[in-house]
């Protein structure tokens, strides 16, 4: 009996496979605009959010949201909604509108340099940046004033939460 | 350690879309494979089949904003990614080629080295097998490389390509019966068998 003999699958070459990987992951992360954050600006940004943290957010039911106002961010450390975590705000000049255009990296750098951590709901007092922390998995939700809330969670947390999922460019 | 290790991939998809560059390098991780073969055994050339495997992904980013997720499982719609710029090759290739051009060049084909051998082989055995599967419909081709050779059920393959479930099955049972007439007339088998698959 004959039949037509299909070749064994193959790995791609790794070199090929590494530079791929690494190609797609910049055209990824650079596609459209992105906020701009140091490690100084997390700083300024951290003392203004702390501030006005206090205010709390509301939470509401609703079809859809998108996020309207890129004033400002929330970076939720508990998958709840409150007072945990920290209020970002775009570090820019006196008097400037600069706005946070991407709240889901802007909170990794903060879970990455330490200043949240699982299961903590206020702000560690980071005194030396140099330690890379894990980044848990995390979520973006619009929360009810616009702006865009950051959980710990996946992508049932904001239907957990009563929140929607912005559409798309989540770190709007 | 993986931050991403067991994470589902339409998860994945969403923060990649959320300019997530790690999340769509991990998809890359898991499905280049399938993605790669599946061009290989389209084509019949491996160095055709990284640059396709390159392209898929990055039309597949392009896509993003067209594109909703309904499965866990985004290899079939990565293979009907695959299946639209293997249609039409050299444009698809033209329109991705400022990435494609800041990968490594296609594997020296003058090397005369064991692995190039064995590349040369594998690529003369496929183009026998194509020779007897151009026969078909592209259609039929394409139903035949997801469920006969990528191994998706008939409910994936419906997702790739974006038909009914009856109408996959219809298909791959008329493209399996013109390629068994086909090798029985060529003498080369009557037998039910059509395929050898190594995994």
């Amino acid at each position: 009996m004959e039949t037509l003999n299909i070749p064994a699958a193959e790995d791609l070459r790794p070199t090929f496979a590494t530079a791929t990987r690494r190609e797609l992951e910049s055209l990824v992360g650079r596609s459209g605009p992105r906020f701009r954050w140091s490690r100084r600006s997390a700083v300024v940004g951290l003392g203004i959010g702390i501030a006005v943290a206090g205010g709390g957010v509301a939470a509401a039911h609703l079809a859809f949201q998108p996020i309207t106002d890129h004033a400002s961010a929330h970076c939720f450390s508990l998958d709840a909604l409150g007072t945990n975590g920290t209020t970002v705000v775009a570090a820019g000049a006196p008097g400037s509108h600069a706005l946070v255009t991407n709240a889901l990296a802007t909170c990794s750098m903060l879970w990455r340099d330490g200043f949240l951590e699982v299961g903590v709901p206020h702000v560690i007092n980071v005194s030396s940046n140099t330690t890379v922390h894990t980044v848990p998995l995390l979520v973006v939700c619009t929360l009810s004033d616009g702006t865009a809330g950051v959980f710990p969670g996946d992508s049932r947390t904001c239907a957990t939460l009563g929140l929607e999922r912005p559409e798309v460019t989540p770190g709007g | 350690m993986d931050t991403y290790e067991g994470v589902p991939d339409h998860e994945l998809w969403h923060r990649a879309a959320g300019r997530d560059g790690a999340a769509f390098g991990k998809l890359f991780e898991r499905h280049s494979r399938a993605v790669y073969n599946h061009c290989f055994r389209r084509t019949g050339k491996w160095s055709d089949a990284e640059e396709l495997t390159a392209a898929v992904f990055a039309e597949a980013w392009r896509l993003r904003r067209r594109t909703k997720l309904d499965s866990d499982d985004i290899l079939p719609w990565l293979l009907a990614v695959a299946n639209n710029l293997i249609r039409n090759q050299s444009r698809s290739l033209a329109r991705h080629q400022k990435f494609l051009m800041k990968l490594p060049a296609p594997a020296d084909v003058a090397d005369f080295g064991d692995e190039a051998a064995r590349r040369l082989d594998s690529e003369r055995q496929m183009a026998e097998v194509l020779a007897v599967v151009s026969s078909l419909r592209v259609e039929e081709q394409e139903v035949l490389s997801l469920c006969d050779w990528a191994e998706l059920d008939y409910a994936q393959a419906a997702t790739a390509l974006g038909i009914p479930v009856g109408t996959v099955r219809s298909r791959l049972s008329r493209a399996r019966a013109h390629l068994r007439q086909r090798l029985t007339t060529d003498n080369r088998s009557s037998q039910v068998v059509l395929w050898r698959v190594p995994l």
